[in-house]
């Protein structure tokens, strides 16, 4: 079911309508949580609260918008609030810190997207959102500045950044293709 | 080209990633042969490319996970109703409450509030049917007046006893009359502590007339005839 029509069901009050929404998004939804949380727990709840929130805000949803960057958008929200939330928490114990970041030379070559990971983890929660956003989830500019609510040239600077830096990572880690 | 532009073609080359490849496009190539930064630059944002191309397929949530979003919100809902419904009592109350506040003021106001008065006891007029039952009453109370008083009455007998026995001088026994009063008081009040030093104890014969009951049967002595000037 294409976006209008979705959004025609549920503001219409179609009772199946919901489960639509969340079985269509729920990957996009959940991927993004995941690569903000860094925690497959803590990105469910996220997920969750973030489609209580778009099924509550739907009845001013305008038929014109496409879904999957107002629901990335909400997410990206609720991930920004979840990751405040953490950082009041006490800090992390010496066993989770050398789960961030392992010691050099013991890279899986087979294991790019782990290190990807691993460097990802390590940028700013900004840079990592766009990222995510660009090369995960595939929006445009646009769809990002949208989502994330800054002007587009301010999501290339933060996209070019954080690609330099992963960059560096993977060339400090040792990591060779 | 200079070392900026060399980044930003790297990084136009990386927007139009799914139309692209790792190879640096020639004008890239030409000025990463003269310039070592932007060569070794290349070589991080080759491995960067080609490190994207291996991100896999997006995770999903676990089962389930569809159904536990559904029901997180039919519950909401519920709560929501029911919230809703209370919200709208708040006016209500708040106008029920404002009213109330008001009336009360303006009767305090206006003086119109009068503490309530105490409601009158119920009286019992007892009017006995037979004055024979009242007599009796009367002796039966008389009675347990009586019984009351010398029960009570023991161990008040007893201290004064103490008290009396006390009395006694102690070695040898000046006389317990006190002297009439001399020429002055202060030789009366030396009189009157050289007693007390002695063992004395002020006790008069007026209190020993009063009081001698209290040493026993025996000492206890007729009662004076009434006074015929004086009472009923």
């Amino acid at each position: 079911m294409d976006d209008r029509a979705l959004v025609e069901a549920l503001l219409g009050g179609e009772p199946a309508a919901p489960r639509l929404l969340i079985d269509q998004y729920k990957v996009a939804v959940f991927a993004l949580c995941l690569r903000m949380m860094g925690h497959r727990q803590d990105a469910e709840d996220v997920s969750q609260e973030t489609f209580l929130r778009a099924l509550r805000g739907i009845k001013g949803f305008t038929l014109e918008r496409p879904l999957r960057p107002w629901l990335l958008g909400i997410a990206a929200n609720r991930c920004r609030t979840a990751l405040g939330r953490r950082s009041r928490r006490p800090i992390l114990t010496e066993a989770a810190q050398e789960c961030v970041d392992p010691k050099p030379g013991l890279i899986d070559p087979d294991d790019l997207a782990g290190e990807l990971g691993r460097a990802l983890d390590r940028l700013r929660p900004e840079y990592r959102l766009v990222f995510a956003l660009f090369h995960e989830q595939n929006l445009a500019y646009e769809e990002i500045a949208e989502t994330v609510g800054r002007p587009v040239g301010t999501v290339k600077t933060w996209l070019h950044r954080a690609r330099s830096e992963l960059a560096e990572h993977l060339a400090r880690r040792g990591v060779q293709c | 080209m200079n070392c900026q532009d060399f980044e930003r073609l790297w990084n136009e080359k990386l927007d139009a990633f799914e139309h692209s490849s790792a190879e640096a496009p020639t004008a890239l190539e030409s000025h990463a042969a003269e310039c070592a930064d932007c060569r070794a630059l290349s070589a991080r944002y080759q491995v960067l490319w080609q490190t994207i191309q291996r991100l896999g397929p997006l995770p999903a949530p676990s089962t389930g996970f569809a159904d536990r979003v559904l029901s997180k919100s039919r519950s909401r809902e519920e709560k929501g109703t029911a919230l809703l419904s209370l919200r709208r009592l708040i006016p209500v109350s708040i106008a029920a409450s404002l009213v109330g506040a008001f009336t009360l003021g303006d009767i305090l106001w206006s003086g119109r509030f009068k503490p309530l008065k105490p409601l009158p006891q119920p009286v019992t007029i007892v009017s006995p049917s037979d004055p024979s039952d009242l007599t009796e009453a009367f002796a039966v109370a008389g009675s347990a007046t009586w019984e009351f008083a010398r029960e009570a009455s023991g161990p008040a007998a007893r201290v004064g006893r103490q008290v009396l026995g006390s009395s006694q001088l102690r070695g040898a026994a000046p006389s317990l009359s006190f002297p009439l009063p001399v020429a002055s008081s202060a030789e009366l009040w030396q009189t009157v502590e050289q007693r007390i030093n002695a063992g004395a104890r002020p006790i008069g014969g007026t209190a020993r007339h009063a009081f001698g009951f209290l040493l026993g049967a025996t000492s206890i002595d007729p009662p004076p005839p009434p006074a015929s000037g004086k009472g009923a």
